[in-house]
């Protein structure tokens, strides 16, 4: 039988100095994606934040395979969070929750360094030096 | 099938930005496999060059690129003369029609960029005709994008969906970069091709992923045959000399 909706896992990871709760990080996506859609683009386009890991940044948002590009879009127009400069980086696209899961936890361990470096690079200098 | 390697070709290098050390890294996380270091500062040129050996080390292709900002056509002239073969792109911010002509129709310019609120006005009928004559490439910039209300960020959507139209319709080749200055700014093939897809009709996925690889990367390595001393013309070069 064929699937009505084919599911896309997008594995993103949030560029931002600040550190945000899943809680959080669903409403920012929720009112962000809301005002670049609408609601009308947001019911041809639905999307849901399946995980968060707070420590490394990376998470999975589950959208229909033709909504792909346009929430890609959506989440790659977010350039600041409360004020503070923020990005979110897709970083791979699965078609199963199992495979998305097991990329999350590489990704975590193969570039933790690599983002040690970068969010310095973020922040002003003064914020920088403060730790 | 050789996996596909992509490129940004526009990340600035300017006083209030990321140091170009840290762009680097960022591009090389992101998933570039060439990216073009720019200034609009003839003089920083020379500073760049170190730009080249960071990105050697980190196994990542860079690539010096001049943006030109002027609004007076000779002046364009002037450096095109002095600077065209000291850098692999030469990139030209068309801020009126007149520079936009000069141009279309220099072919020591590689790419032309526009300001998306009067691309409409500038890069008209002609502009495309002449453009696809010489065969320039057209950028876009995601950060026009960026930072702007939603009114605007509409308006510029709304603008540049009509000019891909005009420009795909000619066949002409289309660039889509990040133009970061900041690595907050910077985005991943998969975002830049995004826009790409959206912008464009149904059905032309291949295309959208062609802007940040193929178009770039072939612009940069046919440039780069051009300054290598053993090149005489298109097709024609010294494989040995007596």
């Amino acid at each position: 039988m064929v699937k009505e909706v084919r599911w896309r896992y997008i594995i993103f990871h949030l560029h931002s100095p600040l550190s945000l709760k899943v809680e959080e990080l669903n409403n920012v996506l929720k009112k962000h994606l809301r005002s670049f859609l609408g609601s009308y683009g947001l019911s041809k386009n639905p999307f849901k934040l399946i995980m968060y890991d707070e420590k490394s940044k990376l998470g999975i948002l589950r959208c229909p395979h033709k909504s792909l590009e346009v929430i890609s879009l959506g989440l790659a127009l977010l350039s600041s969070i409360g004020g503070v400069s923020s990005a979110i980086h897709v970083a791979r696209v699965t078609g199963t929750l199992k495979k998305a899961r097991s990329i999350t936890l590489e990704l975590a361990e193969k570039l933790k360094s690599y983002w040690e470096e970068l969010e310095v690079g973020m922040k002003k200098p003064s914020q920088a030096t403060e730790t | 099938m050789p996996k596909r390697r992509y490129a940004d070709l526009h990340v600035k290098v300017t006083d209030g930005g990321s140091h170009p050390e840290l762009l680097i890294k960022m591009a090389k996380h992101l998933g570039f496999s060439l990216i073009a270091i720019s200034t609009e500062d003839p003089y920083k040129l020379k500073d760049l060059t170190a730009a080249k050996d960071i990105g050697r080390s980190l196994g990542i292709d860079v690539a010096l690129r001049l943006d030109l900002k002027s609004s007076n056509p000779n002046e364009l002239k002037n450096y095109l003369r002095k600077l065209r073969r000291s850098v692999e792109i030469v990139g030209v911010y068309c801020s009126n029609v007149a520079v936009a002509r000069m141009a279309a129709r220099d072919r020591r310019v590689d790419i032309t960029f526009y300001n998306p609120e009067n691309v409409l006005s500038i890069l008209d009928e002609g502009q495309v005709s002449l453009l696809a004559e010489s065969g320039h490439c057209v950028e876009v910039n995601f950060t026009d994008l960026l930072h702007v209300g939603l009114d605007k960020q509409a308006k510029v959507l709304w603008n540049y969906s009509l000019m891909f139209k005009r420009v795909a319709r000619k066949g002409m080749p289309l660039i889509i970069s990040s133009g970061a200055s900041n690595i907050i700014d910077m985005r991943t093939p998969r975002e830049l091709s995004a826009l790409a897809f959206l912008l464009l009709d149904e059905d032309k996925e291949k295309l959208a992923r062609d802007m940040v690889s193929t178009i770039p990367m072939k612009l940069v390595q046919v440039n780069r045959e051009k300054l290598s001393p053993y090149f005489v013309q298109p097709g024609v070069k010294v494989v040995n000399e007596w």
